[in-house]
């Protein structure tokens, strides 16, 4: 009697499975993930033609809204303390840009202002937010 | 006579694995199309430094004046402007004199707008050195 042993095939793991727990893990991590943002103030920008793209990584925003109200890192701070937040930014990155996100109706002495506390920790490379604006006629 | 019963081992049907590579390019390039980076735009400048108050040796025929007053109106020279002129004017006085630094005075109860719409048109008119300072009132 020749019984040839069928060799069976092992019973492998279903990998049919395998998709539907990496879409599971993908959508878990898709619905829970959260970048930092910074909220700032609300602002209307004012709108300029020649509005270049700036480079976003070396920025530091400084949010005014029309109220004259001053925001850094979300935070209303005094214009006395601009000069204190402003130097350690410095420090850590000595070619800081600062971005004014100003609202185009506040009163520029404010602005003056501001300037003036960055020009006393030489904080001098300025970028003015803008909408990009259409030429008029 | 042995009924050799041939029991035809049907393979078991499979969830077809092909097809989940499939889904995951779909929603990977989904994602490429569909992602926005925060785009910032805005007037670069270069603060003047030192205090103010302290003027830099300058020749007066090297500067050109323009002024946004406090009612939120531009002047050159004591001429009421448009602002749309401005661009046009401070492009020829550049060409005149390709040494002019272009100053923009700002009244303190000026809107910031003001400034920023007239730092447009100098941008716009290529002028190569602009400063900003605020008129005493």
């Amino acid at each position: 009697m020749n019984i040839e042993k069928k060799p069976r095939p092992k019973p492998g793991i279903p990998t049919a499975t395998m998709g539907d727990i990496v879409f599971l893990l993908l959508i878990f991590f898709m619905a829970t993930t959260i970048f930092k943002q910074e909220n700032g103030l609300d602002v209307t920008l004012p709108r300029a033609e020649a509005s270049k793209k700036q480079n976003n990584e070396q920025l530091a925003n400084i949010w005014v809204d029309q109220k004259g109200r001053v925001s850094i890192n979300d935070k209303l701070i005094y214009l006395s303390d601009v000069q204190n937040v402003m130097k350690r930014r410095l420090e850590s990155n000595p070619l800081l840009i600062v971005s004014f996100k100003a609202d185009s109706r506040v009163r520029y002495e404010i602005m003056n202002s501001i300037m003036e506390e960055l020009k006393a920790i030489n904080a001098v490379r300025v970028v003015f937010s803008s909408d990009v604006e259409t030429a008029t006629p | 006579m042995g009924l050799l019963a041939k029991k035809k081992r049907r393979p078991a049907p499979e969830i077809g694995n092909a097809t989940v590579a499939d889904i995951s390019f779909l929603l990977l390039i989904f994602f490429i199309v569909s992602t926005v980076f925060n785009e910032e735009l805005g007037l670069p400048l270069i603060l003047p430094s030192g205090e103010s108050g302290q003027a830099a040796q300058v020749s007066r025929k090297n500067v050109l004046e323009i002024k946004a007053n406090a009612d939120n109106t531009v002047s050159v020279k004591g001429v009421p402007t448009r602002v749309q002129d401005v661009r046009r004017i401070a492009k020829e006085a550049q060409d005149v004199n390709p040494k002019l630094i272009v100053v923009i005075q700002t009244a303190p109860q000026a809107q910031y707008g003001v400034m920023i719409d007239i730092l447009d048109e100098l941008k716009l008119a290529e002028i190569k050195k602009i400063s900003i300072k605020m008129s005493e009132d």
